[in-house]
């Protein structure tokens, strides 16, 4: 039987390799050949720039499988290769008709009035990170996730996996200014976290709480043995030995509380794997924002991938909101939270 | 730098204060960044600059790096692929969380000892799919008990969708060939080690094997626990919800089937750790705990935070006709002329020591061995017939025994019998389950049911496995009431039932506990009703009152008896104990104080346990997690 994970960490080899110089050649899904340049060779200790292939441990050459270091050496070829792809489409459809009313139906203007100024075709950058999050405690959690920010109003909009798109076309003149989204898309992973690792998250407040009552309840009973423990030979019980006693089981219990805290404590790495940008055609809905006597010009867009319009980023948090209120002499959009 | 990533330009137009601080402070500084519900902070460590890269405008090569990040994950078993595609399975969190426990840190070798209804079986079916589904496992073999060989296999087939071939009982199970070509085998371990196929079974390559109730492999000196010491496999689960029922040298004998050397030699293990005179309460507890911790997962009710249906438990006495009370007192004046009288030594050294026979000698018949005694005075406990047939095959040439067997024989119906049929004639529809040890009161109870037309069906140890599957079904679907004997005491989800008759009791409250975990457990939702039988004045009645009045059993979680029963003195199995008190008692009135004594030494092991329940749980409970 060969497994799927089998099957992929073949595939994934064989790309790699190739990609690198090899050539490969399956005899069956299990065991193949790869001829590979010499200094592929030295990476993976090889012996010879013939190599033997196998998914199964303990056969001769190297073994394709998730126990062995093979991904491992794997990601030392990777480094070779680029993580930021540029890539854009040329045409798309763009909607034609009563923005003004869509504006309307879509976001709630809460504390100012809004009027739509002009429609114009533009082409935005979206930004896609895709992240490896890692959240370590007692326990561990990890996953990878995309998010995708368009560039020019910062507001994360969730994309398809753009890499599929057929209408993808290479870009190289999109990657003339460095992307300005990294630190809104590692804002938004966090909350993106939050949301994925809700079961994780509510486990390690469960065993938390299970520990910080078994401490409390083992160091007040040690407390109660106190108030009754008498020294050996005595007959009645010495109040300041008692006193010290308590003392010192009081500072131990904050202690080994302090330490139990320390120990759940979670660390979140974001760690970026890739990054594609791509340059899309979009429409932008440019709208006349009066908030008291201020007034200021904010821009939506209407996505042609989506086919909807994208939310508004709030100022003060960074998440997008179609509940838009606006402080009183920036006009700064504002999510109701945040308001 | 080509490319690289800088931040803040044009979202610092975008985006104003406190966030921008808030963002050009991340990333070089680690930083709180929120607090879990139950407070915990998440501090946020992530490069301050985003990728430093040169550019490419081919697919592939992205591909390839999430290609990467995807495969470690799985490495990582964060994501579990064994998840997908399951039928039926409750997948709760202890589960899952065993299953990723044991794929990163224990190596394939572990021992899973959950308590009795927790769902081992399915912990080590996901792990076994796992296994498999990453191609890290080909070759799979697991014994089980002869009686769960069917349930295994269903269920993993139904809800795992994994095949597994039964070896068949004929020649072809005896050849190398058929254990060398098959990758996913299931069998039982009485077949398994049987003197024809052991050798086979060993000489075969194994890349995992799942050993079900392993506690059977828990004397070293047994076949059970030589054949899976001989087995070559990579990997090893051992399945048991009692790994220590007696001492902890059992606990040893299992963990070096899984790591030899783990817990050193047995001497060294005995000098480290084990208490003279106190056999589950370890020396070195810290340390042990620590060693056990790396081979052994033990999930508890308490750990779980499980919330079973309440259970209820009944003691119906039956109160012996004249025929039946002539019965108990001839079968008693004989046992106690046959057996060997039990004495305290002077010294109150605590053991109990058989007195000098030398005066017995001269009689025609031996004394009767312990084992013998306890066979008559449970069949005794059980039904008149069972007895009969037991007192024959024990000691049929003596002929005192034959009134007794006679008088056994006249009696058609037992006041325990009367009661059953008063208890299902009181029940409306639910199923009933009834348990009796021996399976000569089970065909009684049939030509009881019989007679009264009530529709019933027999699941025992002497059926075929197609028999019992039968008969498990029948009892779903068509029948209200299902015999059972002890066999049918392991592993059998008969969930759907919610009512238990113990008609006789075994005397080690660990299979009665066992008994009362087939339908107490996961997948109940209804409360459960337990209703033991037996007759006034019996030996089990009073053990039943030590049970109830004492340890209030019946009220315990499954899995706390254990623990009260390891606190007696002596190390004697519970049986031994209770047999001990019928030898050194000569009439009911020594026995009754013999019952109060012990009753008093349980109390004192219960209230030792609830005083070191703490201690208990850090040997056991916190491996969970």
């Amino acid at each position: 039987m060969t497994s799927s994970i089998e099957l992929d960490i073949c595939n994934f080899a064989t790309k790699l390799l190739e990609r690198r110089g090899g050539l490969v050649e399956w005899k069956d899904p299990n065991e193949g050949t790869a001829i590979v340049p010499a200094e592929m060779a030295d990476l993976f200790h090889a012996d010879s720039e013939t190599v033997q292939l196998s998914t199964q441990p303990g056969k001769e050459g190297w073994c394709l499988n998730l126990a062995t270091d093979f991904l491992d050496t794997a990601s030392r070829l990777l480094e070779l290769e680029p993580r930021v792809g540029t890539f854009c489409i040329q045409e798309i459809y763009l909607k034609r008709g009563d923005f003004e009313e869509l504006v309307h139906r879509e976001f709630s203007w809460l504390n100012a009035r809004v009027r739509l100024q002009e429609t114009r075709s533009v082409r935005v950058e979206y930004h896609t990170w895709w992240f490896h999050a890692l959240l370590v405690s007692e326990d561990r959690w990890e996953k990878r996730f995309p998010i995708t920010v368009n560039a020019s109003s910062g507001t994360e909009v969730k994309m398809p996996n753009l890499l599929d798109l057929w209408e993808l076309e290479p870009h190289p003149a999109a990657c003339q200014q460095p992307p300005t989204t990294y630190q809104q898309a590692v804002l938004r992973a966090q909350h993106q976290v939050q949301e994925l690792a809700g079961e994780f998250l509510d486990r390690m407040d469960g065993r938390l709480g299970r520990d910080r009552r078994r401490l409390r309840e083992y160091y007040n009973a040690l407390l109660r043995e106190s108030h009754h423990k008498k020294s050996r030979g005595q007959t009645k019980l010495d109040p300041e030995k008692q006193v010290a006693r308590e003392r010192a089981v009081k500072l131990e219990m904050r202690r080994k509380a302090t330490e139990l805290d320390e120990r759940y404590a979670m660390d979140l790495t974001l760690e970026p794997v890739v990054l594609t940008r791509m340059e899309i055609p979009v429409l932008a809905v440019d709208l006349s924002v009066e908030r008291k006597r201020a007034r200021r010009k904010h821009t939506v867009y209407w996505n042609p991938l989506l086919k909807q319009l994208e939310p508004i980023c709030c100022t003060h948090c960074g998440c997008g909101t179609f509940s838009v209120a606006f402080t009183n002499e920036e006009v700064d959009p504002l999510c109701a939270k945040c308001s | 730098m080509k490319n690289g990533i800088v931040s803040q330009s044009t979202l610092q137009t975008v985006l104003k204060e406190p966030l921008a601080t808030e963002l050009s402070t991340k990333g070089t500084q680690p930083k709180v960044v929120w607090k879990t519900s139950g407070g915990i902070p998440v501090t946020l460590r992530s490069p301050s600059s985003g990728l430093s890269s040169p550019t490419t405008d081919d697919v592939e090569s992205l591909l390839l790096h999430l290609e990467h990040t995807r495969l470690g994950l799985l490495r990582g078993f964060d994501q579990l692929l064994c998840l997908e595609g399951l039928t039926g399975v409750e997948q709760l969190p202890h589960q899952i969380e065993t299953v990723r426990k044991v794929l990163r840190h224990f190596r394939g070798r572990v021992l899973l000892a959950d308590e009795v209804g927790l769902g081992k079986t399915i912990e080590a079916c996901l792990l076994l799919r796992e296994y498999l589904l990453r191609g890290l496992v080909k070759r799979v073999l697991i014994l089980v008990p002869t009686p769960l060989v069917s349930q295994w296999h269903e269920e993993l087939q139904s809800k795992f969708a994994l095949e597994f071939s039964i070896p068949p009982k004929t020649a072809t199970a005896d050849k190398s060939e058929y254990w060398a070509n098959t990758d996913l085998v299931l069998t039982s371990l009485p077949f398994a080690k049987s003197k024809r196929r052991a050798d086979v079974v060993t000489a075969a390559d194994w890349d995992l094997v799942i050993v079900d109730e392993a506690h059977h492999c828990k004397n070293r000196k047994t076949l059970n626990w030589k054949l899976v010491n001989s087995l070559k496999r990579r990997h090893l689960f051992l399945l048991t919800a009692t790994p220590v029922q007696n001492n902890l040298l059992e606990l040893y004998n299992l963990l070096t089937l899984l790591e030899p050397g783990h817990l050193k030699t047995e001497t060294d293990f005995k000098k480290k750790y084990v208490r003279r005179g106190s056999p589950r309460d370890p020396l070195n507890r810290e340390r042990l705990r620590s060693l056990l911790g790396e081979v052994m997962i033990r999930n508890t009710r308490s750990l779980v935070q499980m919330d079973l249906p309440p259970r209820y438990a009944q003691t119906l006495m039956a109160q012996p006709r004249d025929d039946e009370q002539e019965l108990y007192r001839q079968l008693n004046d004989y046992l106690q002329e046959r057996k060997i009288p039990l004495v305290v030594p002077d010294g109150n050294s605590g053991n109990i020591v058989e007195k000098d026979t030398i005066e017995k000698n001269d009689q025609q018949f031996p004394p009767l061995s312990r084992k013998q005694l306890s066979a008559l005075l449970l069949a005794s406990g059980s039904h008149p017939r069972t007895l009969a047939q037991s007192l024959e095959n024990v000691a049929g040439e003596d002929e005192r025994t034959g009134p007794i067997i006679e008088l056994a024989r006249r009696i058609k119906r037992s006041a325990k019998e009367e009661k059953l049929l008063e208890l299902l004639g009181q029940n409306g529809h639910e199923k009933v389950l009834i348990f009796a040890c021996f399976r000569r009161t089970l065909q009684q109870l049939q030509h009881l049911l019989d007679e009264a037309g009530v529709a019933y069906t027999t699941f025992s140890g002497a059926q075929s496995q197609q028999q019992k599957d039968a008969a498990v079904e029948a009892f779903r679907h068509e029948v209200p009431v299902m015999l059972c004997s002890e066999s049918g005491g392991e592993g059998q989800n008969l969930q759907f039932a919610n009512t238990l008759v113990n008609f006789d009791l075994p005397w080690n409250p660990m299979k009665i506990e066992q008994r009362i975990g087939r339908i107490h457990r996961i997948g109940q939702t209804r409360e459960v009703f337990i209703f033991n039988l037996c007759a006034v004045g019996s030996l089990e009645a009073k053990l039943l009152d030590l049970l109830t009045e004492k340890i209030r059993m019946f009220e315990l979680v499954v899995g706390e008896v254990g623990s009260i029963l390891g606190n007696l003195d002596g190390g004697e199995e519970f049986e031994s104990l209770v047999l001990n008190l019928w030898m050194q008692s000569h009439d009911d009135q020594e026995l009754e104080h013999s019952f109060d004594a012990f009753g008093r030494s349980l109390l004192e092991a219960q209230e030792k346990y609830v005083q070191t329940k703490e201690l208990d749980e850090a040997l056991f409970g916190d491996d969970y997690e």
